[in-house]
């Protein structure tokens, strides 16, 4: 029964995707009926295996299913199996139930273009590929998801291909997820090679195997094979989520259509890469330098991006940086070790940032696509309902008591300090503060104050005034926020003293927690430091921009001037141009293998290799001129069948006359 | 009476190409059709022989000897194996392609091109089939002289880049008549199986030097390569199918079949040697791909990248690797016909190839595009399409024999990724570039029609590899482990005499 909860989405791929290239154009209508219902029967089917699953007894709560023999060489045995455990079903619901208010959103979003086969195509192959994913039965199978995942995105992002600028962010996000899909090719072509199987029935108990010790053995530079494996997943993970060394492609990916943007940034990308680490946490666990990369990017990343993303003015970038900081405190606290906290997470920020993208979806739609939140302003008057929207999730982003966002990234941030990170938890805690003042002042320039853009905005908006966005683009959000309420909810538990619901359940109890009075302290302490550290940067964020909007952004235009504002001047500049990472990341490889290329290689290759090939054709004709054939034209047509004739007489010669039937089959 | 059907692949395009001789030129323009209508012919032969074909056994199958020059001690066999059946497969597949597509979009010299072309499959089947070195030598001449003629006169710019192909092939077949004779008259017999086993070792390091220059040249690899990304540019496309889908796997094919077979104790002398070039040339290729400013020479500079690693997956003497690196060059070749294919309308409709003439095509042309975008993702390895399976067992096997030659397959195909890609986005995405753009032709059914065969292919390869790989493995593992067993035999053989050297000083 697992394997329906692939077919669904891959119908609805296939009959939007393929059915215009046998010259079938579908109504708008069907199109968007098609990709709905196949996101609808998707849901459906993973609440169905939940309850399945929920009716299993504790212990053996898993569904295999084995579809075919996928590859088999040799030793080499693979085969095509799904596979779902708690956590894969978790995760798929919650994906699936984003992906369907998507679609809804979508509706109302795309209404107007014209390539809504192509969109709907593609979000269906979003979901069928993440589907996999979840559902993987080996590794290799979830490579495949995994792999498609990327194209879906890189397509998604060059949606509008006509502009040439979208569509060349495509093709640098393909090559940094290439880069990073070998680096997993290799980690499992690596595990492959040590274990004999890919299954993760299998690898799982890998840590209990006689295996570990061939495994922990030191072997090439220093390093164990676990190691490397964990080095090779770490380098993957981190360029599909888009972590410190390979980040460029994620703020490009904002050319998309915002509400595939807002499903890659808030969703798909933590339940993948996090995901993905959860289950080979049972590998992390043995690799310290696997968990050390994971922590250091991490919490750069986490840092780095808030400290960029304070200065933007671009809606969705601000959006995609916040995502990216957030994923980022994720992937750290994987790396720390406390991935049932992790996962918690993941499920409440799903829900909030989702929303908050969605209603950012809403106020461009209502601005005319219009994305600099320095015209923006006063929107709360136009747009009330985007507004609470946006304004609830921001709550539950920040950690307002209730929300998801609070039980969830505090409980993060607890764990980790009480596992002796105390570095990573001051991370987070300033992640945390600037996170809160970033949503803050989004919220304030967005929504508040009058709006700003005056002249600017005619073009845009004829009317002088945004409009309210239909109702199906509100309701998603709305559902949204809800389930973050709910998901928040699960946890309430725990904070008097209870069992967590959700994180444990969800990550099948990896690593329990023995609740003593110094956690509980660490957690108080925590909480309250954090809390309060919020609760400033909100505050100081409301001060800033929430009635002075106009001096605040003048100020900050001020700054922009080079040689201005002393220190703070120049960080606010470097801060806006990203410190110049991707600058330099791209100029020292790209750039530089380019110019290696062009200046060593090229003329090595026209020169050398050619060159000699050009010197024995030119003897050749040197030979020729001497005696004078080099007159006539090249062997025409002629002279060509004639020789034709020939070889072909020849060879029949030499087949019927010298050939003796000796015996015809069974030598 | 199996033999019979092997004699049958190889009598019917001759036969073919004979009839066609005798059409009066008025009804030329049906030429390609009786070349499509041959073709055809050999695939339900050939579909005969896969349905037949005994996957569980590793002898050789569908046995034909027949005596043939007695005088040189020549016989005329051939069968089918493990080994060679995805080539024969390929050709097959290729032939009617060519010849009902790319022929009549030459739309010159249609008669004796398709002449030619049916004289290529005669060669290539006889040389993929062949189990006799000189019929093997024989088939490699006709194939090389078919292509060259195929070729022909196709404007001055062609006739200087043909003629350096002409020259490389006579050298390199003077190289591989050498070695071949040598062999033959050494012993008395062209049989090759006759053959393993009985040379010296240093019979063994001539030959292998000679044989590395004709197949690598054969395969277009390092060093080798410069008549390669050179010719398919200016070639008919056809000529161009040709040389990326039936003389470069050949290649592989011989360095599988031949070389490694006859000269097992020079492979493990210098066998690393030739790896380090082949892997460097693969990494060195796919470098040279990203600078590339026209359409075709980027997608050869790529291809080649593409078939050293198959070579090297060849070379590595793992199974995994080896039947990788069949499986590879079976569906990288159909992809990159396919592509070759829709370059060429997209060359006939522009008169250019330089990428930066080009632009925005998809919104006039979303079939071709489509199609363009889908081989392209199959030729850079997206699972679900076939090319990923040979990459994972390629990366398998390379690992398993030194992590570099597999960081090397990784790096390459990195960069082979984002040069393609860039490819696809300065031709298809963008803004329409001109008039000339507007105008341009969406791809017809028939043309549809045999693309939607390569991509069901593609696609039965990606999501059931094992289908086409169940046929190979045994045979696949037998030649390995044999070859494994002459090469670990030399090397003990070598240590123990200098063990006895040492002694002895």
């Amino acid at each position: 029964m697992l394997r329906y909860i692939l077919l669904f989405p891959l119908l609805g791929t296939l009959l939007n995707g393929c059915l215009p290239l046998f010259g079938v154009r579908l109504k708008r209508q069907h199109s968007v009926f098609i990709a709905c219902l196949a996101s609808v029967c998707t849901a459906l089917w993973s609440l169905r295996l939940l309850v399945t699953l929920a009716y299993l007894p504790a212990g053996h709560q898993v569904i295999e299913d084995v579809l075919y023999n996928w590859m088999q060489v040799g030793s080499v045995r693979i085969q095509f199996s799904l596979y779902a455990d708690v956590l894969g079903v978790g995760a798929a619901v919650l994906l699936s139930l984003v992906a369907l208010l998507i679609h809804v959103y979508s509706v109302g979003y795309m209404a107007r273009d014209e390539g809504y086969a192509r969109y709907f195509a593609l979000l269906n192959a979003l979901l069928f590929s993440m589907m996999m994913v979840l559902f993987a039965g080996n590794v290799l199978v979830g490579m495949f998801g995994w792999m498609w995942v990327g194209l879906c995105i890189v397509l998604l992002m060059s949606f509008w291909y006509v502009d040439v600028e979208r569509v060349k962010v495509g093709s640098k996000a393909l090559a940094l997820f290439r880069l990073g899909d070998v680096a997993l090719l290799f980690a499992l072509v690596l595990l492959y090679w040590n274990v004999h199987t890919l299954d993760w029935s299998v690898l799982r108990r890998v840590g209990d195997s006689s295996l570990l010790p061939g495994l922990l053995a030191p072997w090439l530079w220093g390093m164990s094979k676990m190691d490397w494996i964990g080095v090779c997943l770490a380098i993957g993970v981190l360029c599909r989520t888009a972590q410190l060394p390979f980040y460029m492609w994620l703020p490009d990916s904002t050319a998309g259509p915002a509400p595939a943007v807002a499903w890659i940034h808030s969703a798909i990308l933590p339940l993948l890469g996090v995901f993905w680490l959860a289950r080979f946490h049972f590998l992390l666990k043995f690799s310290s330098v696997a968990s050390g990369l994971l922590i250091v990017f991490g919490a750069l990343t986490s840092l780095l991006v808030m400290a960029i993303a304070i200065f933007q003015y671009d809606v969705k970038h601000t959006l995609a940086y916040i995502a990216m900081s957030q994923v980022g405190l994720m992937v750290v606290g994987i790396g720390v070790g406390v991935p049932d906290a992790v996962i918690f997470h993941v499920f409440s920020f799903v829900c909030y940032m989702t929303a908050l993208s969605l209603a950012g979806g809403a106020v461009l739609m209502g601005m005319h696509y219009v994305q600099d939140i320095r015209v923006m302003g006063g929107l709360v008057h136009s747009m009330p309902w985007t507004h609470w929207g946006f304004l609830l999730a921001v709550f539950a982003g920040i950690g307002f008591p209730g929300f998801s966002g609070f039980f969830s990234g505090h409980s993060l941030l607890w764990r980790s300090l009480e596992r002796g990170y105390t570095a990573v938890w001051l991370v987070g805690a300033m992640t945390m503060v600037l996170h809160a003042f970033c949503l803050v002042r989004l919220l304030c320039l967005i929504f508040y104050d009058t709006l700003r853009g005056g002249e600017q905005l005619r073009w845009h908006l004829p009317e002088g005034q945004p409009k309210e966005v239909p109702w199906t683009m509100r309701i998603p959000m709305y559902v949204l926020l809800l389930a973050s309420l709910v998901v928040g909810a699960m946890h309430v538990p725990t904070f008097f003293g209870g069992k967590a619901l959700l994180g444990h359940w969800l990550h099948g109890g990896f690593i329990g927690t023995k609740v003593t009075t110094e956690t509980i302290l660490t957690r108080e302490f925590s909480t309250g430091v954090v809390f309060v550290g919020v609760f400033v940067g909100a505050l100081l964020a409301l001060l800033t921009f929430g009635q002075g909007a106009v001096q605040a952004l003048r100020n900050e235009a001020l700054l922009q001037v080079n040689g201005r504002g002393g220190a703070a001047g120049v960080f606010f500049r470097w801060a806006q141009r990203r410190f110049y990472i991707d600058v330099f990341l791209e100029l020292v490889t790209v750039k530089l293998l380019l110019q290696v290329v062009r200046f060593v290689l090229a003329p090595i290759e026209k020169y050398v290799i050619e060159g000699a090939l050009r010197l024995l054709s030119a003897t050749i004709l040197g030979v020729g001129v001497m005696f004078g054939l080099e007159k006539r034209e090249p062997p025409g047509r002629a002279i060509s069948i004639a020789v034709f004739v020939l070889v072909l007489c020849l060879l029949w010669w030499m087949l019927s006359n010298a050939m003796i039937v000796e015996g015809m089959g069974g030598v | 009476m199996n033999g019979f059907w092997l004699f049958a692949l190889v009598l019917i395009p001759f036969l073919g190409a004979l009839c066609i001789l005798w059409v009066p030129s008025r009804y030329r323009a049906y030429v390609p059709a009786i070349g499509f209508v041959v073709g055809m012919l050999n695939v339900l032969v050939v579909a005969w022989c896969w349905s037949q074909f005994d996957a569980t056994s590793p002898v050789d199958q569908f046995q034909l000897k027949l005596r043939w020059l007695p005088i040189l001690h020549v016989s005329f066999r051939l069968a089918l194996d493990g080994i060679n059946i995805l080539f024969v497969l390929l050709v097959s597949l290729l032939v009617p392609f060519t010849s009902l597509l790319c022929i009549s979009m030459d739309d010159e010299r249609l008669k004796s091109r398709t002449i030619a072309l049916l004289m290529v499959q005669v060669g290539a089947y006889g040389f993929f089939l062949s189990r006799d070195l000189f019929l093997l030598f024989v088939s490699w001449e006709l194939m090389t002289f078919s292509t060259l003629f195929l070729n022909g006169s196709w404007g001055r710019q062609s006739f200087e880049s043909n003629r350096r192909f002409a020259i490389s092939s006579a050298v390199g077949s003077v190289f591989l008549g050498m070695c071949v004779f040598y062999m033959g008259f050494r012993h008395e017999t062209f049989h090759i199986s006759e053959l393993v086993g009985s040379f010296s070792v240093f019979e063994q390091k001539l030959c292998f030097v000679l044989m590395v220059f004709a197949f690598v040249r054969k395969a277009g690899l390092f060093p080798f390569h410069a008549w390669f990304p050179h010719i398919v540019p200016h070639a008919p496309v056809s000529g161009a199918v040709l040389i990326m889908g039936i003389l470069i796997p050949s290649g592989v094919y011989a360095v599988l079949r031949v070389m490694l077979p006859l000269a097992p104790a020079a492979f493990a002398e210098w066998g690393h040697i030739l790896m380090f070039f082949v892997a460097f040339g693969g990494v060195y290729a796919s470098l040279l791909s990203l600078v590339q400013i026209h359409i075709s020479r980027r997608l050869s500079y790529i291809y080649m990248s593409y078939m050293s690693f198959s070579m090297l997956g060849a070379l590595s003497l793992r199974v995994e690797a080896v039947q990788g690196a069949l499986v590879f060059v079976l569906f990288q070749c159909i992809a990159a016909s396919g592509l070759l294919f829709l370059f060429a309308i997209l060359r006939k409709h522009f008169a250019t190839s330089r990428l930066a003439e080009l632009g925005g095509v998809a919104k006039r042309v979303p079939s071709l595009t489509t199609y363009f975008v889908l081989f392209v993702l199959s030729l850079i390895c997206l699972p679900g399409l076939a090319g990923f399976s040979g990459e994972f067992l390629l990366l398998l096997g390379l690992l398993s024999y030194h992590p570099v030659f597999a960081i090397a397959f990784g790096l390459s195909s990195i960069f082979g990724v984002l040069s393609l890609w860039e490819l696809v986005r300065q031709v298809f995405f963008g803004a329409a570039q001109g008039k000339q753009t507007e105008e341009i032709q969406d791809i017809s059914r028939v043309q549809s029609g045999w693309l939607v065969v390569f991509l069901c292919l593609l696609l039965w390869g990606g999501w059931s590899p094992h289908s086409f790989t169940h046929r190979t493995s045994v045979s696949v593992s037998a030649l390995v482990i044999k070859l494994q067993q002459a090469v670990k035999a030399h090397r003990v053989m070598r240590t123990r005499q200098r063990v006895e050297q040492n002694e002895r000083r």
